[in-house]
């Protein structure tokens, strides 16, 4: 059998080539889709693969913070409780110093029949946040001096006793705004006395002097 | 038109080129064997030659009208260039492997085809021949210039045509009457020319071209062109001594009967029509003698035997 051929070779290839093109492309595309359903499938299965530890890490990642966070709320509560271990330590007049001085103070006539010392804690001053003011500011509260409330109840032979012992007790550096809050007669089966009720503010910012030193009472700081 | 349009036994479009014009055609297999489902034909510009710079454009433009015509499968095409565009020479080379032999007839071209330009060069291996005591390889060589294949491709190519092949008329004609018996005289005839094809089992042995004139057939002087026709059948005889061809094919154009009576009482064998002898199923009104060169063509590739079976 004859078999000419004039046709050059590179038109054979050309149009083998064009004829391909649409397979190769088709190839092609289903190659990378292929590739693409792999990848994603293989990245789904290793991230379900690593999905237990990957829960386990953030369950231990929360449990340790939990616990940071307890022991730092621990050790809040325990410093906060030697903040007013130390402020009741650091206090310049204590109970006992107050007692001794109404002790020294109070005549042998007078009778006291009740006695009342309250500390009253600093409480934080209500802070005047203005708008234009920053947090910082605003999270720094003042606070108020801490004083004594010493309530006083006895029985005085005469109101002039009871004068005298207010007198007494308001010329006194240790004690601010002395006020007699009641006075009366009081009568038993012998004797007939006047009962009183005297209050008393002890500021404590202010240094305790002994009354047996010789600087005197009169040197406390104000 | 009828024939299976079956993707599986489409053949390709067969597209011959003459001068003239262009025809093409498409054979498809029938019961029987094998049929032209479509066929056109679309003149090209009188004065056109191919080696105008307008003939790829010109061929192109033909092409596209021609599809037009008929519902043609697929856009699969083998064409042939015009039978003048090709220079034909037959040459005998020393006995060789096959291998060796398409080197040498390359080499052998070089020295006796000069075209002025680079030339593509196909061959026929015709045989073994006897000379004088040496067995000698007859070969056909054919030739013709690229840029003449580059303008027909482009044509092609312009109308939308795959080419797989660019086929010689020979290699046509001898495929169109392979079936035909062992060895078959086909004479083409075109507007310009007689192409003369002898075959054997759709082998060419000898291909000539024997122009006509401008006159054309009908004024051609017959006893001339019967002493041509005459000598090629003679250079045959002598040549490969075997079967003398039974009888003369006249295909293509209509060939005066002037002429046929003067090949035929020329050669001493009688002439058959294509369509008497061929086989081929064709529409009533239609003959397959003009589409020869286009059916065999659209034939390229088809094994012997099937075509044998459209005898």
């Amino acid at each position: 059998m004859s078999d000419i051929n004039f046709l050059p070779s590179r038109y054979v290839e050309l149009a083998e080539r064009s004829r391909r093109r649409p397979m190769n492309f088709l190839a092609i595309g289903i190659t990378a889709i292929a590739l693409v359903g792999v990848w994603i499938l293989s990245d789904r299965s290793t991230a379900l693969a690593y999905r237990p530890q990957i829960l386990q890490a953030e369950l231990d990642q929360r449990a340790s913070a939990k616990a940071e966070a307890d022991a730092l709320r621990s050790e809040m509560s325990s410093i906060q409780a030697q903040r007013v271990i130390a402020r009741e330590i650091s206090q310049p007049v204590s109970a006992a110093q107050v007692l001794a001085t109404v002790a020294q103070i109070t005549p042998h006539a007078i009778k006291l029949t009740d006695l009342e010392l309250v500390a009253y804690h600093p409480t934080p001053r209500k802070a005047e946040t203005q708008p234009h003011e920053s947090a910082h500011a605003a999270a720094e509260p003042e606070y108020e001096p801490t004083w004594l409330k010493l309530t006083l109840s006895g029985v005085a032979p005469e109101q002039a006793d009871i004068v005298a012992l207010t007198r007494a007790f308001s010329e006194h550096p240790l004690f601010t705004q002395v006020r007699l809050r009641s006075s009366g007669v009081v009568q038993s089966e012998y004797i007939e006395a006047r009962a009183f009720a005297i209050d008393i503010s002890i500021d404590l910012d202010r240094e305790f002097v002994p009354a047996a030193s010789q600087e005197g009472a009169s040197h406390a700081n104000p | 038109m009828f024939g299976g349009n079956n993707k599986k036994s489409r053949r390709p479009i067969g597209v011959s080129v003459t001068l003239a014009g262009v025809r093409l055609a498409q054979v498809s297999p029938t019961a029987d064997g094998y049929a032209l489902s479509a066929t056109a034909f679309e003149p090209l510009p009188e004065s056109l030659s191919i080696d105008d710079a307008n003939y790829g454009r010109e061929l192109g433009y033909a092409l596209s009208a021609a599809l037009k015509q008929a519902n043609f499968t697929g856009k699969q095409c083998v064409s042939a260039m015009p039978p003048e565009s090709m220079h034909c020479k037959n040459i005998r080379l020393p006995k060789m492997p096959e291998a060796e032999l398409a080197e040498a007839v390359t080499w052998e071209a070089k020295e006796r085809i000069v075209l002025g330009e680079p030339a593509s060069i196909q061959f026929y291996s015709a045989g073994e021949v006897r000379q004088g005591d040496a067995i000698r390889n007859e070969v056909v060589l054919l030739a013709t210039k690229c840029s003449n294949i580059d303008a027909h491709v482009q044509g092609l190519t312009q109308a939308g045509l795959e080419p797989t092949a660019i086929d010689a008329t020979g290699a046509a004609l001898a495929r169109i009457s392979a079936g035909l018996g062992n060895t078959s005289f086909t004479v083409f005839a075109g507007t310009k020319s007689l192409e003369v094809v002898i075959a054997r089992g759709g082998r060419v042995l000898l291909n000539k071209l024997l122009p006509v004139g401008e006159a054309g057939l009908d004024n051609a002087d017959t006893a001339e062109l019967a002493r041509e026709i005459g000598l090629c059948l003679r250079y045959h005889t002598v040549t490969f001594r075997g079967e003398k061809p039974a009888s003369i094919l006249f295909a293509g154009e209509p060939v005066p009967d002037a002429l046929v009576n003067a090949v035929t009482q020329a050669l001493g064998i009688p002439a058959t029509s294509l369509d008497e002898a061929s086989g081929f199923s064709h529409h009533a009104n239609e003959t397959l003698s003009p589409w020869a060169v286009a059916a065999g063509l659209s034939m390229r590739g088809l094994a012997a035997p099937a075509m044998r079976g459209a005898a």
